[in-house]
């Protein structure tokens, strides 16, 4: 039995947070989930005064990263309801300097109970937040973690280059160039997305299943030391493409390779940007 | 005329209508980690066991008529050269349910109007017959009825389809159409059913969606000025990711572009979502933030559509927008927020 | 009702001239028709799409006017993107292709009669061009009444149909002004942005004068603000726009501003239009 915390507990703790939040420090919005006011469906939302935050809940359906969020409104003071992945990103911003910490009040949950559907959270590493100003939830213990984490073996462990074609050729087919993996991804956040680009043209327009590949090829491989494996990337597919094996088998590598796991601190020095001689160099596929 | 069913006439009948078309029908579909109910041509006749009619498909048919990527021709075969004949065999779409058949309506308007006539798309609708289908229960966060179309009923098929606790009520609404099509005979011996029957029915479900909690108060066309002057997009907007899932998924956004492959043209879809869609080869953008291109894609269904269409709705409530948004953003709350920005009444407090 | 298969006929390239001196990115390119069949009927302020065949389509101004020796269609290209600059790698002989012509034109009708101004800013003299031929035609020419012209470019470098400029002073009653943004020696024109020359260089009058402007849309939104300062009639300036357009035939959704799509009822709007339209463009 896993020793976590109910959506219950800690929607009625992040309310409370929030309130306090909004009352007390000088933030301009508070980024947070609440349910749709004529769906009931969990979205995010951005809130501004201390009596909107009765609305606030945690299910296990926030799949959205509100981490992301907090690029699009850097000049603003936002706090976030954060989940350990996002305090994840998070810190991986910071240790990349692209967000400014003290416009930043962060909300972490304790002992993440996980969402519906997301294999990410099967295999998750970090349910505990890695940089939070206020927790809400209990805290799950390292021993806990350990034992759960024990034999989760990730996709591509046991798979041949050839099987791996085979299976992405087929998964990448049902592709259709929406990019809601990529706009989810709480680390995807270039400027300009090679996408985008059309001199040069990176990815040639169509639908063919190459093209898709090359798409989702690229992504993967700007995704080491920068993925959280937070699974937003396959939970936003409308199409249930398993894309989010490719990168964690690169965050894996990472770690087997260079002990080196994204967004753990503030002040981890970028996977691609240290170097030391002793470095391993099988190459990453 | 109506003809009474069992589920095993409606199998011979498709077994017979297979001879001769192509039939279309939804099916259960695994995706990765997701249950899907998609359109697909029946393949056999074992398959049509296996015709899933319960739940709004996923997915409209309407990449049967547009599809997401289209092969228009070479273009230095030259402006006379005629539309390939890639499809010869006439198809028979199954199960089609009354907002999607008002997506294929909306088609039928844009592709096939007084000045311009597209004969790619033209050649599919008139190849196409369409088996109507009506709801039972009303589908996740749709909303059809406000925005015109019955669920339960639709005379604008040859056929439509009810489906009972024991089999099905077939309603012919065009003899001529069928007779043409060689489909009259296939149905005519079957046993009859009566108007009182299926009255009766139609009416115990138009109960069951009598009830929902948002209607849409304003007159179509929504006042275009107002959309720039009085409504703060990006407050009701903010979570949006920019993705096109909403716009693929609608069974009535046909906005497109092209491709080329060497001197093949083709036509794939687009989405007034992508920041791409309007910008210039300059990197001038005339809509450059999300909410711009969100107002887009809501005035165009609510605006700018009736405005150039006699007042059709550019949206049929099927409600897929929001159910497949990776965050959720309910087109329904920007209705509301535009309405009670224009009338006046400021934002609702808890639009959060 | 007409079917349109998206398709472009083929053209072959007739003339390619080097507009432009130190920028090199603006040509002109002279193509005809390479089937049997007649050209295209247009109208001045039409516009086409122009197929490099392999690589896309773009759409471009027609700079050619619609007379009855016309027997050729003339576009200008500058180098902006990927279809631009291929275009601009081809060279005479080359085939190409086209559809249209698209959208509705300048109100031809309604200006005869009347004097005509035209002013430019840079590449936007290429579809106002379309007119200019057709007014200052010598078989037309009595229709309209006194024809001035502000054509303002960057530098003398960036001036567009030398060649054509005397054959165009040549004509009864027309003047032209031409201006640069910054002093440059050997030039004895005007200097300036063109909205700051108008007041000074051409006689505006209020009544009974149609006003043509094209250009960057920073310069489209000066010179009419000054026009209008200047009492002259929304309803008596017009301009073209320049969208995205891609199909060309109102379906494709890339060029609408508002319920309008710039491809038909476009691209030429009167300012008394634009003023109705959503900022948009």
């Amino acid at each position: 039995m896993k020793m976590e915390n109910s959506y219950k507990d800690l929607s009625a703790e992040i309310k409370e947070v929030a309130k306090k939040v909004l009352a007390e420090e000088d933030v301009d919005q508070l980024l947070g989930f609440a349910q749709g006011e004529f769906s009931g469906l969990t979205e995010p939302v951005i809130i501004k005064k201390a009596e909107q935050a009765q609305r606030m809940v945690f299910t296990e359906d926030a799949t959205p990263m509100l981490s992301k969020y907090l690029l699009e409104y850097k000049e603003k003071k936002q706090a976030v309801v954060a989940k350990p992945c996002d305090t994840r990103a998070i810190a991986y911003y910071l240790s990349e300097d692209i967000i400014d910490r003290k416009n930043l009040v962060i909300i972490g949950i304790n002992g993440c109970p996980g969402l519906k559907d997301n294999t990410a959270c099967d295999e998750c590493d970090t349910r505990n937040p890695v940089i939070s100003d206020y927790q809400v939830g209990e805290e799950i213990s390292s021993a806990e973690l350990a034992a759960e984490l024990k034999g989760v073996k990730y996709l591509l462990e046991d798979m041949t280059p050839a099987e791996r074609k085979e299976h992405y050729s087929q998964e990448f087919a049902r592709c259709t160039q929406c990019y809601a993996c990529r706009d989810a991804c709480p680390v995807c956040y270039c400027d300009h997305c090679y996408v985008e680009s059309n001199q040069p043209e990176w990815v040639e327009e169509g639908s063919s299943a190459d093209k898709d590949m090359i798409f989702h090829l690229m992504r993967t491989m700007h995704m080491p030391g920068r993925c959280v494996n937070c699974g937003a990337c396959e939970m936003a597919c409308p199409e249930g493409i398993d894309m989010r094996s490719m990168t964690t088998h690169l965050y894996h590598k990472a770690e087997e390779l260079y002990d080196f796991r994204p967004g753990i601190s503030p002040e981890q020095p970028p996977l691609l940007s240290d170097f030391s001689k002793e470095d391993s160099e099988p190459g990453f596929l | 005329m109506i003809k009474k069913l069992t589920n095993q006439d409606l199998k011979a009948l498709l077994k017979e209508l297979r001879q001769e078309f192509l039939v279309i029908a939804p099916f259960k579909v695994k995706q990765g980690r997701l249950m899907k109910v998609l359109y697909q041509p029946v393949k056999n006749d074992e398959q049509l066991s296996s015709i899933y009619l319960t739940d709004q498909p996923d997915a409209s048919p309407k990449e049967y008529f547009l599809p997401r990527d289209d092969k228009l021709g070479e273009e230095t075969a030259g402006a006379d050269c005629e539309p390939a004949d890639w499809q010869d065999q006439p198809r028979i779409f199954l199960g089609v349910r009354s907002c999607d058949i008002a997506g294929i309506e909306l088609f039928d308007d844009v592709f096939i109007e007084n000045d311009y006539i597209d004969p790619f798309y033209q050649q599919r609708r008139e190849n196409s017959i369409i088996i109507g289908y009506s709801c039972s229960e009303k589908a996740d966060n749709s909303f059809c009825q406000e925005v015109g179309v019955n669920p339960v009923d639709n005379d604008n098929v040859p056929l439509m389809l009810y489906q009972k606790e024991e089999g099905f009520f077939l309603k012919i609404n065009d003899e001529d159409k069928l007779k043409e099509m060689g489909i009259l005979e296939k149905i005519e011996n079957l046993a009859d059913g009566t108007d009182e029957d299926l009255e009766a029915l139609i009416n115990e479900r138009q109960e069951a969606f009598k009830e929902d909690d948002f209607t849409i108060k304003s007159e179509l066309p929504f006042p275009e000025k107002e959309a720039f002057s009085s409504v703060n997009w990006e407050e009701v907007t903010a979570s949006c990711l920019g993705c096109g899932v909403c716009t693929f998924y609608c069974p009535t956004c046909f906005c497109f572009k092209f491709f080329w492959e060497d001197v093949e043209k083709n036509r794939a879809w687009d989405s007034c979502m992508f920041s791409l869609f309007t910008e210039h080869a300059s990197g001038h953008n005339p809509r450059e933030s999300q909410e711009q291109r969100w107002r887009q894609r809501l005035m165009h269904k609510f605006s700018y559509h009736p405005k150039n269409y006699q007042g059709e709705p550019g949206c049929v409530g099927c409600g897929r927008c929001v159910s497949k948004c990776p965050v959720n953003l309910d087109i329904r709350k920007v209705i509301a927020h535009f309405e009670n920005s224009i009338v006046g009444e400021g934002v609702k407090g808890n639009e959060g | 009702m007409k079917v349109d298969n998206y398709l472009p006929r083929k053209a072959e390239i007739t003339k390619v001239v080097q507009e432009t001196g130190i920028n090199l990115n603006i040509k002109t390119f002279h193509l005809r028709f390479a089937d049997e069949k007649p050209m295209m009927d247009f109208k001045p302020g039409q516009f086409l799409m122009l197929t490099v065949y392999g690589v896309g389509e773009a759409p471009f101004g027609l700079a050619c006017a619609p007379t009855s020796d016309c027997n050729e269609i003339i576009v200008s290209v500058k180098k902006t993107g990927k279809v631009t600059a291929a275009l601009h790698e081809h060279e005479e002989g080359d085939i190409v292709g086209i559809r249209g012509p698209y959208g509705n034109s300048f109100p031809v009708e309604e200006t005869k009669g009347k004097d005509v101004v035209f002013i430019s800013g840079g590449i936007g003299l290429a579809p106002l061009r379309s007119l200019i031929d057709y007014v200052l035609h010598p078989d037309l020419r009595e229709e309209f009444g006194r024809v001035q012209m502000l054509q303002a470019f960057r530098s003398p470098d960036d001036m567009l149909y030398d060649y054509e400029q005397q054959r165009w002073e040549d004509s009864p009653d027309t003047t032209i002004k031409y201006t640069i943004d910054r002093p440059c020696e050997g030039w004895d024109h005007c200097v300036g942005f063109p909205h700051d020359l108008i007041a000074d260089e051409l006689e505006c009058q209020t009544e009974n004068t149609v006003y043509y402007t094209c250009g960057p849309p920073i310069m489209i939104k000066a010179v009419t603000n000054e026009l209008v300062n200047l009492g002259i009639d929304p309803e008596d300036i017009i301009t073209t726009l320049e969208m995205r357009m891609s199909c060309g035939l109102g379906k494709c959704g890339k060029c609408n501003i508002g319920h309008r799509y710039v491809c038909k009822d476009g691209p030429v709007y009167s300012y008394q239009e634009l003023l109705e339209m959503p900022d948009e463009f």
